[in-house]
């Protein structure tokens, strides 16, 4: 939700900085997710170099000034100019509130731009003249840099509070946190109860608690003002009539969302708040037909329902150019039945929105009679009768305030009149032992929430900390067997994966999978994501595709499987390449070493040339296994609780991944036998970023390498972040590599 | 053998931070993917109808049940289980139905964090944040502690680390919503307690500056194979 700061002092005397008052709101709970100043870099510092007449106005004035790239022409109006004078231009493309700055030609002459006022910056009321800058100011500068008078704040509201969907909300926020009170203008008009000429019936309570209406005749339907139009645009609502906008100017400002319906649609004087009937339909505002059911509620009049309650008005009902008697609505709807209803059309509106989140029930009355108040003043008309409608009285909760637990559960030692100054600035009432909740707060139930108000306006850096004493948990865990059998594999040379539990239909028909058992879900938002797999190996066979330039491809995968309402832990074992079989036989023998479980616990499967096909791999060998954990884990016959599992012993250095493909390389060298590999491998890395990964592969001594010497070979593997590398570059970089290894190790390539 | 192995990096993070917990007498337990609404929603006070579901984009099962949308699913099938003090955390794989790009993954993993006993307070939950975050990333690591609403906890926190001069969100807590302990048939006047969720895929690119989240379940065997202990 985007608010501005010079809304927030309507309400509230805030004296803080952008960057304050946002690092105060994030202390206290709303987060800022960005601050933006109203006018973009755009608007420019400029130097008048001269002021000349208007050829074709006595009343315009040609400006040449320079912007700090070039001098051009601005046809101007204002009579303050001068020569020498800096001032603010508003370059083409600028946006202005509701303006965005065109090139224009104004009585024959080209205007490039705009020299702004304060009103029009939003500065201040003024438009006598153009703002006339500091002296300090540098030409060419973005304005933002040196006046920012008005900046607007995204913030993201948590769903428990929709008391903070206005600028009043947020101005009780910052009151809160400055130590200040809110002020609230007094209404100037005060209408009776009753004798309104238009009847309301409500039929489900329940659902509409309160319901308020209040008839003015004579309006004169029209753009807004300037300053209204500004503030909602800057808010990110756009300005339709004035009616309209004054709607949801207060619904901005206070939270209340308001209605109005053009009087003279409703057939006799009368609103119905009721179910919609079957096969009931309504043209929304935006003009698309809705399809309405039984738990649905709307407003209708005698024939015909006019609204969708709380989330949307009705096209026919609605107000146009050619109303001149309204119907103003403000009332209170039961949030779950509006989330039910926009979710069920799949509408969102700024009025559900807060009515899901829950309004100020008693603010109903007060945000209709200040739209009124502004309808009068902005669009005339008067008000007719008295205030329709019905309304339960407002709840006042109540709750035991307890110093000590809260106290407690902080870790702080807050006097109770300390407390109550945090409540009272939050608008909480106090009575003796107890406090009453403001109306406006749903999402305070349980002193634990009391505890949460005071812990944050307090500030959570205030906390005390306390330290856990050290203490031994249970090693032996299902998780701590699971990770020294990824210990084992990965000590074999086998890398560990973790695929999606996802299944498309496309993969159901790869692996050859009947799809009558899977586990499907309800909505997916891509096609991958249709069923939940049922076994860990189209996902393997999926890696050694991906992997082609690896060889071998030796990985496995401990994950969930499901099936019908089953759901377990699988482990699964995938190799290919020319010694797959031998390396998956070793894994198995491995894995009977350590277990309980004989060799037809753990079947070996190879694949037929089709099924390679099928997955696209391109390897003649492709050899695996799957097993549940459970039964591997339960029968573990090593001592778990003392071998520990294996962590880093050097820091990881990690290199981003390409998306184009990679070129491997295999180098061997003969080396004394004091050198390291990882020294090797070092070197290597250092010689150039498209080098992505260094491998051993093979050590070995003999006789025939010569006294105290020793072999290595490393596979390369070489890619470009941007593009497809190419041979040649590839061997260009491993001509270097073998040069450095050469000279820096005493080395010899193996040829 | 031929070639050195790799383990997933999650599984690398997951040990040491695991190691830490364990330390303070945390034991891990763990908890199904695919659980019941209630398990998910209900039973750590997300109700139905309630605009804090929309928080987190759900994967829903044709029978009924969902994708678990955090590990906390694992808090009151735990607590029913055990009596207080209840000291676990819970690593595992999450979903949340959403459309991916480098950022955002539709699969991630998470480790839950719960502590139930008497006289817990902040300071505590405050405490075991900062010990573990100074552990992973060195001493000289900036905390934050910011008010924020999760429904399984009263008050409720995020935490945030400064990460190359910015303030970045690491993980959410709060103290033990007393209607989340009811759930556990725990005596919420006798008990109280915290409980933390670490996105572990985030903090392991925030470790190793990993740039793009879809790394991580991509079995490029490139990606995977810079990971070995």
């Amino acid at each position: 939700m985007k608010i501005l700061k010079s809304w927030l002092k309507d309400y509230v005397k805030i004296d803080l900085s952008d960057e304050k008052l946002s690092d105060k709101f994030n202390r206290t709970g709303t987060e800022v997710e960005s601050v933006a100043c109203v006018f973009d870099e755009k608007v420019v510092v400029a130097k008048i170099h001269e002021v000349k007449p208007h050829p074709g106005a006595d009343r315009l004035k040609i400006a040449r000034i320079f912007n700090g790239k070039e001098t051009i022409d601005i046809v101007c109006g204002a009579s303050n100019i001068m020569p020498g004078q800096k001032v603010p231009l508003a370059q083409i493309g600028a946006n202005l509130g509701a303006v965005t700055i065109q090139k224009a030609t104004i009585r024959g002459v080209e205007s490039c731009g705009m020299l702004c006022a304060e009103d029009e910056l939003g500065l201040g009321p003024d438009h006598t003249g153009i703002k006339i800058l500091d002296e300090n100011c540098v030409v060419g500068k973005p304005l933002n840099r040196y006046v920012c008078a008005d900046s607007i704040f995204d913030l993201d509201v948590t769903p428990n509070r929709g008391d903070q969907l206005s600028h009043l909300g947020m101005a009780r926020e910052a009151a809160a946190f400055c130590g200040k009170r809110v002020v609230e203008p007094e209404g100037k008009i005060a209408p009776k109860m009753g004798g309104s000429p238009v009847a309301v019936l409500v039929e489900r309570k329940s659902d509409c608690p309160r319901y308020y209406t209040l008839a003015i005749s004579g309006v004169a339907v029209a753009p807004s003002p300037r300053w209204l139009q500004d503030r909602l645009i800057k808010a990110g609502l756009r300005p339709i009539n004035n009616i309209v906008d004054i709607t949801n100017y207060v619904m901005l400002d206070v939270g209340q969302p308001l209605h109005a319906f053009d009087r003279g649609m409703i057939s006799k004087e009368t609103l119905v708040v009721r179910s919609a009937s079957q096969d009931e339909a309504l043209t929304a505002l935006d003009g698309r037909r809705l399809k309405l059911e039984p738990d649905m509620l709307v407003v209708a009049d005698l024939n015909k329902p006019l609204a969708l309650a709380g989330v949307l008005g009705g096209e026919e009902s609605g107000v146009t150019a050619r109303t001149t008697n309204i119907i103003l609505e403000a009332a209170e709807f039961n949030p779950k039945s509006i989330r039910r209803t926009a979710k069920a059309l799949g509408l969102r509106s700024e009025a559900s929105y807060r009515f899901e989140r829950g309004i100020d029930p008693a603010g109903v009355i007060p945000a209709l009679l200040k739209a009124a108040e502004m309808i009068l003043d902005i669009a005339g008309g008067k008000i007719e009768g008295g205030i329709g409608g019905e309304g339960e009285d407002v709840d006042h909760k109540t709750l035991g305030l307890f110093p000590d637990k809260i106290n407690s559960l902080l870790g702080l030692s807050l006097s109770v009149t300390e407390m109550i100054k945090i409540l009272k600035h939050l608008g909480f009432e106090i009575e003796e032992n107890s406090v009453i909740v403001p109306t406006w707060r749903h999402d305070i139930h349980i002193w634990q929430d009391l505890a949460e108000e005071i812990g944050r306006i307090h500030g959570y850096d205030q906390v005390p900390l306390a330290p856990l004493a050290p203490a031994s948990a249970s090693l032996d865990s299902p998780y701590r067997r699971k990770e020294l059998v990824k210990d084992l594999l990965f000590q074999l040379g086998l890398s560990e994966v973790a695929n999606f539990s996802f299944l498309s239909e496309q993969d159901t028909r790869v692996a050859q999978i009947k799809t009558g058992d899977l586990v499907e879900v309800a909505n997916p938002i891509q096609s991958e994501n249709r069923y939940l797999r049922n076994s860990l190996v189209p996902g393997l066979l999926g890696c050694v595709a991906k992997n082609a330039v690896f060889d071998p491809v030796a990985i496995f995968e401990i994950g969930h499987v499901f099936w019908g309402d089953k759901e377990q832990e699988n482990l699964g074992v995938a190799v290919s390449g020319k010694e797959a079989e031998k390396i998956v036989s070793l894994a198995r023998e491995k894995l009977l070493e350590i277990s309980a479980l004989t060799k037809k616990d753990i079947p070996i499967g190879t694949m037929s040339r089709g099924e390679l096909a099928r997955f696209k791999i391109r390897k003649p060998a492709v050899y695996l296994f799957e097993l549940p954990l459970s039964g591997l884990v339960q029968s573990l016959r090593v001592k778990t609780k003392e071998l520990t599992l294996s962590s880093p012993a050097s820091p990881i250095n990690y290199r981003p991944v390409s998306r184009y493909p990679a070129v491997t390389r295999d180098v061997a060298f003969v080396v004394g036998k004091e050198v390291e590999p990882a020294a090797i491998i070092d070197c290597a890395y250092d010689m150039s970023d498209i080098i992505n990964r260094v491998e051993l592969f093979d050590e070995y001594t003999s006789p025939s390498l010569g006294a105290g010497k020793k072999s290595f070979a490393f596979h390369l593997y070489l890619q470009h972040m941007d593009r497809t590398l190419t041979q040649a570059e590839a061997d260009d970089v491993v001509a270097g590599v073998i040069e450095k290894i050469q000279s820096h190790f005493g080395a010899k390539l193996r040829e | 053998m031929i070639q050195i192995g790799s383990l997933h990096p999650e599984t690398i993070f997951l040990r040491q931070m695991i190691a830490i917990f364990n330390d303070l007498g945390f034991s891990v337990f763990e908890s199904p993917e695919a659980d019941s609404e209630w398990y998910n929603f209900d039973a750590v006070n997300v109700p139905k109808d309630h605009p804090s579901r929309d928080v987190q984009d759900t994967f829903w099962l044709k029978d009924g049940r969902v994708l678990r949308t955090h590990t906390s699913n694992g808090q009151v099938r735990y607590g029913e289980m055990h009596k207080p003090p209840l000291k676990i955390v819970i690593p595992g794989r999450c979903y949340r139905n959403e459309a991916t790009d480098a950022r955002h993954e539709n699969t991630f993993t998470q480790l839950e964090g719960l502590y139930i006993d008497k006289d817990v307070r902040v300071g505590h939950l405050f405490w075991t944040i900062r010990h573990f975050l100074k552990k992973m990333y060195g001493d000289s690591i900036e905390v934050r502690f910011r008010p924020h609403h999760y429904p399984f906890v009263e008050p409720g926190m995020d935490i945030d680390i400064k990460y190359q001069g910015q303030w970045l969100e690491v993980l959410g807590s709060g103290m033990v919503h007393p209607k989340v302990m009811d759930n556990m048939r725990v005596d919420s006047g006798q008990y109280s307690g915290f409980a933390f969720g670490l996105g572990v895929t985030r903090l392991v690119m925030l470790k190793y500056g990993i740039g793009d989240i879809r790394q991580f379940n991509s079995g490029d065997l490139r990606f995977l194979r810079q990971f070995h202990p």
